[in-house]
């Protein structure tokens, strides 16, 4: 149930797992299990939207421009392979860091967890070039102050309204602006990369997944940051960034087991001190076994079906339906976040700085406290 | 064609009005603070705790009953606080509590007896009837228990207060009668619970003072059978006991009278005459039969017509030399065997009737009758005239 219900929320764009699982809340289902499958198979499905149509989650937004150019560039399937197999390779990596972790989450103190997001916002600043720099800082503070007034809305989807608007829409709206499409191909799917490099980047997704499951309001996209300055090809990038993802999201079950800390969303629906760590473990393994086998097969058939539809009118549907999905989860208000969002994210793409300077909205809170 | 510069522009005054639209509609937000409350209801992610004075709603499944210390940021919303939270963990409440003493009673839900029924919100690991303390708060008319103290079970009954006891069914008519040791107790059964008299059981109930002592039992778990009463002599068999012997039957009717003890013993049927080897259960003012069955019956008696002894039970047999009924009904036969002779006295309720030189057997007790030897019988059916 928990595999169904995460590949939904997983393939299907703008559907974040934290509102399915709300939902099946709802209806009764609340296991632990349940939420934790749903969750885990979200981390490995949701490179389909986010790569084939630009619509990003929390997650995978830093890696939404990457992945949406290999897959224009006829590459898709490796795209999915890489975010099957790193997401994979996370968990195994998980077992062995995880006497590493029980140690270090009962001393993690928020003004450390400061100190590192002041660093690394310093580092996305800096890196820039010229007079970017000054419009690196404007981006940072916009995203960031729009992060501030939007949690204290009373959203349901806070995450979902800041990086669709920051990340998903502005390549929307690009891509709409563009004259002419090339067709989505699937190409092969042989990963174009050393073995070890492709370990080493997942390990470092792990690592860094591990360390964002630390640190509140500090997602995978950020986390995905301090390995945007270590990797230098996009394929590297997305391996760290689909690692960190993954890893982000057992850690942050760990972390909550462990010291009752809630780190996510699907975290917040579950019932404290009821699954052991080698259930957890050995559940999680099997589900990333099982998405694993089946994820490539189910990316062709969505590929197949979205390559029957002209991009352009695909592109203007997925538009309107991810406004309209934001109007759903929270009205008018969530409406208003989306566009302010958007706005930002295109100021970014306009200025040509990095995307990644969008992760203020995140940041900055932190780092005012 | 806009140029890149007024896109610029116009895309930070748009920032500048939705930020402004944002800045109008958000709450309130409080400093990072933290709250320890008791969780009073939880579900799709949002839990509600409460210290008695404040309640705030937190953005997490949480497990009701337990005190949480949340640590997050505090927002005054229009449907009151709220706190998205960045730890929790389990915590002692250090808000006051309020104290309830009661019977624990898990009937229609929970609830503690004081005797007024209050209602709790959440079981508790005790056994029901158990007298506790319970340390908890209110909220929405309902009880939350937090911590609990056993005080053990009530040793007297009072009334409207669980009451557990010990007995022997020594009874099943329209209630069913227990004997405790001491006294009678009627207790008042769920459907379809029906404890066969002389077992020990163990019952909790609700004490009512009615005109008797009562029990009133509202789950079938209430009632646990313990065994069978002990079994003990007749001689020493006390009330709840079950007493065994063997007895003749010198009387009969909707009780049979016995001839070793003042007791009628009840719930069999034998015929006057007949030694009945029993097993029955003792009561305040009889026995009942729980195992009985006739070992000798008065047929293989001796004839007893030559071995007068008053008082005591006999059958004789002879022939009836003579018979004499009296004006008021009353009649007299004699009963002749060898030498020996017996009246046979014939009261005009047992309807016999007895001819000169027939055979007769009789059963009944040796009495006199003017000095003289007799035999009184009880009922027509311990005469018999003719071939027997």
């Amino acid at each position: 149930m928990g595999i169904a219900g995460g590949t939904l929320s997983g393939i299907l764009p703008g559907i974040h797992v934290n509102t399915l699982a709300a939902l099946v809340s709802r209806l009764g289902v609340g296991d632990n299990l349940v939420l934790l499958a749903m969750g885990l198979t979200h981390t490995f499905l949701d490179v389909v939207p986010s790569a084939f149509l630009g619509v990003p989650d929390e997650g995978t937004a830093l890696g939404v421009l990457p992945a949406h150019r290999l897959v224009l560039d006829g590459r898709a399937m490796e795209v999915v392979r890489i975010a099957l197999w790193s997401s994979l390779l996370a968990i195994v990596m998980t077992v062995p860091l995880l006497p590493i972790y029980l140690r270090l989450a009962p001393l993690y103190r928020p003004s450390v967890g400061r100190l590192a997001v002041l660093f690394l916002a310093a580092m996305i600043i800096f890196t820039e070039t010229g007079m970017r720099k000054l419009h690196a800082l404007a981006i940072f503070l916009l995203s960031g102050i729009l992060g501030i007034l939007t949690f204290r809305l009373e959203l349901s989807q806070p995450f979902y309204h800041l990086f669709t608007g920051l990340f998903g829409i502005p390549v929307i709206l690009t891509s709409l602006h563009r004259r002419s499409h090339p067709p989505l191909e699937p190409g092969g799917a042989d990963v174009l990369m050393e073995g070890w490099r492709f370990g080493l980047f997942s390990l470092l997704g792990t690592v860094l997944g591990m360390a964002a499951s630390l640190v509140p309001a500090f997602t995978s996209s950020q986390a995905a940051l301090i390995g945007s300055f270590l990797s230098r090809d996009e394929r590297s990038f997305l391996t760290v960034v689909f690692s960190v993802n993954t890893a982000n999201f057992i850690f942050s079950l760990v972390n909550f087991f462990s010291t009752g800390r809630v780190r996510n969303g699907i975290v917040a629906l579950m019932h404290p001190h009821s699954v052991g760590l080698g259930t957890l473990v050995m559940a999680s393994l099997f589900v990333g076994l099982a998405v694993t086998l089946y994820g490539e097969p189910l990316a062709e058939a969505v590929l197949m079906l979205l390559r029957g539809i002209p991009y352009r009118p695909l592109n203007a549907a997925v538009l309107v339906f991810l406004v309209v999905l934001s109007l759903i989860f929270d009205g008018f208000s969530g409406l208003l976040v989306l566009l302010g969002a958007s706005l930002v994210g295109l100021l970014a793409v306009i200025l040509g700085v990095k995307r990644t300077n969008c992760m203020g909205v995140l940041m900055l809170g932190i780092i005012i406290g | 064609m806009v140029s890149r510069k007024t896109r610029i522009m116009v895309l930070i005054i748009a920032i500048i009005m939705v930020m402004g639209a944002l800045l109008r509609t958000g709450n309130e937000r409080m400093d990072s603070s933290h709250f320890v409350g008791l969780c009073v209801r939880t579900g799709d992610g949002f839990s509600v705790l409460t210290d008695g004075k404040r309640t705030v709603g937190v953005y997490a499944s949480l497990e009701i009953g337990r005190v949480y210390l949340v640590r997050g940021i505090l927002l005054n919303t229009t449907r009151g606080l709220r706190m998205r939270p960045e730890t929790i963990g389990e915590a002692e409440p250090t808000f006051p509590l309020d104290h309830i003493t009661g019977a624990y009673w898990p009937s229609r839900g929970y609830s503690l007896l004081t005797p007024e029924r209050v209602r709790l919100a959440l079981p508790l690991q005790v056994r029901k009837g158990e007298l506790v303390e319970v340390a908890g708060l209110w909220y929405g008319g309902r009880f939350y228990p937090i911590n609990t103290t056993s005080r053990g079970f009530l040793t007297r009954p009072e009334d409207g207060m669980p009451w557990t006891v010990e007995g022997t069914v020594i009874g099943t008519g329209a209630g069913t009668i227990l004997w405790n040791g001491s006294e009678e107790i009627v207790l008042y059964l769920p459907y379809g619970i029906k404890p066969r008299p002389g077992e020990r059981i163990r019952v909790t109930g609700r004490t009512r003072f009615y005109s008797r002592l009562s029990l009133l039992v509202d789950s079938p778990d209430d009632v646990v059978v313990l065994g069978r009463a002990a079994v003990k002599p007749l001689e020493v068999a006390r009330i709840g006991e079950i007493a065994a012997g063997e007895c003749a039957v010198t009387g009969t009717g909707r009780f049979l009278r016995l001839n070793c003890t003042g007791l009628k013993l009840a719930g069999f049927s034998a015929r006057t005459g007949d030694t009945v080897r029993f097993e029955a259960l003792r009561r305040k003012s009889s026995l009942l039969c729980l195992n009985c069955t006739v070992t000798v019956p008065r047929e293989d008696l001796p004839n007893g017509i030559c071995s007068f002894s008053p008082g005591r039970l006999a059958r004789i047999s002879g022939k009836v030399s003579w018979v004499r009924i009296y004006r008021n009904g009353f009649g007299l036969a004699n009963v002749t065997q060898d030498r020996c002779w017996v009246l046979l006295k014939l009261r005009k309720s047992l309807g016999a009737s007895i001819e000169t030189n027939g055979s007769v057997t009789a059963y009944g007790l040796f009495t006199t009758y003017r000095n003289m030897p007799a035999l009184e019988i009880k009922s027509g059916d311990d005469l018999c005239s003719g071939n027997c």
